[in-house]
């Protein structure tokens, strides 16, 4: 007669949580993926308030200002940050990821960095 | 005495056990791999614990874990890589069979639902009829490398979040079979690739293409199986 194999516990199973929770598993393009999601929801968020004070409720300060800062850094690295997944969606910098996403703060960076210097040379 | 820590997963169902973690300190020695100072664990201190190994040299792809939270094969990994202390457990996204081992049923049935071998056009045909320098010779022999030892499988977040995800390694052989001008059978392949838990459930996160041991990046086959679907549905895509 065959030997039975053995299986696994019921209720015993390393699922999502225990699979996410455990960040030394995040990879650069686990990191790129999380941010491009996480700047994407704070996008949603700043573009109402944007709009809220800018149009509904003019206003100017400190708070205003700052929303405004945020907005900039979260459309630079969004945007670059989608011009990365179009490269690996047309099959370039796969190999190269650590390099691509690396590349892509740095330009996000230096791109907000030049918007943010427009911007308070207009504005202050 | 120059020593490592080795915090090691233990899971014993039949004793009906919750998962522990037990830590050993093992004498480091020249050149020591994990898989090293794993056996050195169950020959001198603990021969309860378990793990899978055979051929010791990177072919045979069963001494897979995940090694400081990261999908790796014991017998390629040098502890020198892994620091003084470090954490060994079986491959994530499978259920867990004994400490160190993890039940890759579910993994080898997703590779079997894309038909994972050659179905000849003609079986009375001679075996090799695609010249060594083909394109289509090139994408086969470089897919072929891969030993489904479940790395990209344990990697991938997308499989971490859905267990019914068909995987990177299902796909890529896919892909090369697909791309085999031999075989009869492209179209069965692409319809189990085009389902919703096939090539668009991939999140793109390539961490299968960064753990592959044998350097293949299911990332990109991915990425041309999409293309491929697109193209049966919408025709040509611009620039492929």
């Amino acid at each position: 007669m065959a030997a039975q194999r053995q299986v696994s516990a019921p209720g015993y199973r390393q699922g999502p949580i225990e699979g996410y929770r455990d960040v030394r598993s995040y990879g650069v393009g686990m990191w790129a993926w999380l941010l491009q999601r996480v700047s994407g929801v704070l996008l949603i968020f700043f573009v109402f308030a944007h709009f809220w004070i800018k149009v509904l409720f003019p206003t100017w300060g400190v708070v205003p200002m700052a929303i405004d800062l945020m907005l900039i850094l979260l459309v630079t690295y969004h945007g670059f940050s989608g011009l990365r997944t179009v490269l690996i969606d047309f099959g370039a910098g796969v190999r190269a990821q650590r390099v691509v996403f690396f590349s892509t703060v740095a330009l996000a960076l230096i791109t907000a960095a030049f918007a943010v210097t427009a911007y308070l040379d207009r504005y202050i | 005495m120059d020593e490592i820590v080795v915090r090691a997963f233990r899971f014993n169902p039949s004793a009906g056990e919750a998962p522990r973690w037990d830590s050993y300190r093992v004498q480091r020695v020249s050149q020591m791999t994990v898989l090293d100072a794993l056996f050195a664990i169950q020959n001198e201190q603990d021969d309860s614990l378990s793990f899978r190994s055979a051929c010791r040299v990177g072919m045979c792809g069963s001494c897979g874990m995940m090694i400081n939270g990261k999908p790796r094969l014991a017998c390629q990994t040098g502890v020198e890589q892994v620091g003084a202390e470090f954490t060994v457990e079986p491959l994530r996204n499978l259920p867990v069979l004994k400490d160190l081992v993890a039940d890759m049923d579910p993994f080898m049935e997703k590779y079997a639902r894309v038909i994972p071998y050659l179905v000849p056009k003609d079986p009375e045909a001679p075996p090799l009829v695609l010249p060594a320098d083909s394109d289509e010779r090139g994408i086969i022999d470089e897919n072929l490398q891969c030993i489904t030892c479940g790395l990209c499988y344990a990697g991938c977040g997308a499989a971490t979040a859905d267990e019914e995800f068909l995987g990177p390694a299902a796909l890529n052989r896919a892909y090369t079979l697909i791309q085999d001008p031999r075989d009869a059978t492209p179209e069965e392949r692409m319809k189990v690739v085009e389902d919703p838990r096939g090539i668009w459930r991939c999140r793109t996160q390539i961490a299968c293409t960064a753990y592959c041991p044998r350097h293949l990046s299911p990332t990109h086959t991915i990425q041309q199986l999409r293309v491929k679907a697109i193209r049966r549905r919408f025709g040509r895509v611009p620039g492929k």
